[in-house]
């Protein structure tokens, strides 16, 4: 399992985040913590603040006050791109992949990008490349389907690519917001599983925004359940199906 | 007609070919990359002109060597200057749509011609001639003036750079990576601030390098800006918005057929470029090379 006790490990934290649009406390004040090799979901009613609160943690947008820490480094305000190099990597709720590029080509295209450059003009060895890129198809089930383009996969494999490129990024945590949003039951399954394998035998922690509870309450370390841009409540998924404020929101 | 009337034109035509290509690769590379349509392009091809005119007659007293030293120090200047202007200005416009991209581009051009003005003054200025210590290569009774000769190769050369770049080297493949998705690529860990700061540098840079090369040819005026962006849109349009072959066909074609008019029936200059234009854009609305470089879901 994930997170052994006495040995916690903390992956990100924050403090006191606020975003506020216009009079819309959008997250008033959020301060959580996510240890090494856990999976925690981010739940509550529609407009709780848990989307915004990933684009806070993800750096696509600034919050107002607060503080986050990544890996123990402050890292507030800093870009998406420097986070994913720093090994935060994040899936959309829309899929976010070339188009017009097959899905070998959009793991090459990962695997490169990561790999990066210290001189800009150089030459990358391209058939390691190929190697790593098949090697994480391989894992997320999608090497038959490497020459097909986004267009031509299921919704659940164009998830499952998002995912595939995310892990390509070689992140150390990967934030999925909805990963199995408008997913058949067979489609939801697939995803449970890998994001169980991202933890156990990748070595990824997860953050994730998540509608369904039944996933939720599968896959989670730990829950924290938000309402009206606040944490409401936090813990085992066990203890958070017993809170009694939890249920009031859900339910009233 | 005279076949050695003739054979000059289209050298002539080719020379021209190679400072429009130099102009409108850079326009079209910025248009590829970042969406971006910037009517000041040609600002800095006429900033080119006058650094380099500074830098070989004011300050190194227009000797070969000065020559060199223009083409190496002017374009890498004017490809500043244009990343600065993406910095400070033309970024501010990503948020807002096209028209104020359009606004504040042609503003940018009425700013420069007015600098320019004001440093240099209103008249035309001329470089010294390259060709007096350069001489000439002969062919048969025809001596080509070497400049031109070397003007045509640089252009070509561009061409084949800008392919092994685009093509070859990291930062190439990553710009073309972000004209096709920028989110994707930020969310895969490049800076896309870096990657459009770097296509303006490069795409300024490039319009720099017409500038400096085109002032010995036509001397330096404050309206020259504005003469070669009319005929370098008309040669991106003409190969297909965003794709560095497409700027090079149209180059030629524009270049060469508009020498030609010049000498065979001088009213035709202007027009015929675009009559070319509109019957490309009637048989092939995404011009001759669409967009194979720069293609966009």
């Amino acid at each position: 399992m994930g997170a052994v006790e006495g040995e916690r490990e903390e992956m990100l934290r924050t403090e006191g985040v606020k975003k506020h649009f216009g009079s819309v406390r959008a997250v008033d004040g959020v301060s959580m913590r996510v240890e090494r090799g856990e999976i925690v979901s981010l739940v509550g009613p529609n407009g709780a603040g848990k989307t915004t609160l990933l684009n806070l943690i993800s750096g696509l947008i600034r919050p107002d006050s607060g503080r986050i820490y990544f890996l123990g480094r402050d890292v507030t305000g800093m870009r998406p791109s420097q986070l994913v190099r720093m090994g935060m990597a994040r899936c959309f709720q829309i899929s976010n992949v070339f188009e017009n590029l097959t899905v070998l080509e959009n793991l090459l295209a990962a695997v490169h990008s990561i790999e990066g450059s210290i001189s800009p003009l150089r030459r990358y060895d391209e058939e390691e490349a190929v190697e790593k890129a098949v090697r994480v198809l391989r894992e997320f089930g999608l090497d038959g389907k490497a020459h097909l383009t986004p267009k031509e996969l299921s919704h659940g494999d164009r998830k499952l690519l998002d995912v595939a490129i995310a892990y390509a990024l070689r992140p150390k945590m990967i934030l999925l917001d909805e990963p199995t949003a408008a997913m058949s039951v067979g489609e939801k399954r697939t995803t449970v599983g890998v994001i169980k394998k991202l933890r156990d035998q990748l070595g990824v922690t997860v953050l994730l925004v998540e509608h369904d509870l039944d996933v939720v309450y599968e896959v989670s370390d730990r829950i924290i359940v938000m309402h009206q841009g606040t944490v409401l409540a936090e813990g085992r998924p066990e203890e958070v199906r017993e809170n009694p404020k939890v249920r009031e929101v859900y339910l009233g | 007609m005279d076949l050695g009337l003739l054979a000059a034109q289209v050298f002539n035509g080719l020379v021209y070919s190679s400072i429009l290509f130099l102009v409108s690769s850079g326009l079209t590379l910025i248009y590829g990359i970042m969406n971006v349509l910037n009517l000041a392009h040609g600002s800095l091809y006429m900033l080119g002109a006058y650094l380099g005119i500074t830098v070989v007659v004011y300050a190194l007293g227009g000797t070969p060597l000065a020559y060199l030293v223009a083409f190496l120090v002017v374009p890498p200047a004017v490809g500043l200057v244009g990343a600065v202007l993406e910095r400070t200005l033309i970024r501010r416009t990503y948020p807002m749509g096209e028209e104020y991209q359009l606004l504040l581009t042609f503003g940018l051009i009425l700013v420069f011609d007015d600098l320019v003005k004001m440093i240099w003054g209103a008249a035309y200025i001329n470089f010294p001639d390259p060709n007096s210590f350069l001489g000439g290569l002969r062919f048969g009774v025809y001596t080509l003036p070497l400049y031109h000769v070397i003007l045509i190769l640089l252009g070509f050369s561009v061409f084949f750079g800008l392919w092994a770049f685009f093509g070859r080297t990291f930062t190439g493949k990553v710009m073309r990576a972000a004209a096709m998705d920028r989110e994707v690529v930020e969310a895969m860990g490049i800076d896309v601030n870096r990657v459009f700061v770097s296509s303006f540098f490069l795409g300024s840079l490039l319009s720099g390098l017409g500038g400096i090369s085109a002032g010995p040819l036509y001397t330096a005026s404050p309206g020259m800006g504005t003469d070669i962006i009319v005929y370098s849109f008309a040669v991106i349009v003409i190969g297909g918005m965003g794709s560095i072959g497409g700027a090079m066909a149209g180059s030629l074609i524009v270049g060469v057929l508009r020498s030609l008019a010049i000498s065979f029936y001088p009213q035709l200059e202007i027009v015929i470029v675009f009559v070319i234009m509109a019957a490309v854009l009637l048989v092939k609305p995404t011009g001759l090379f669409g967009r194979p470089e720069f293609e966009r879901r």
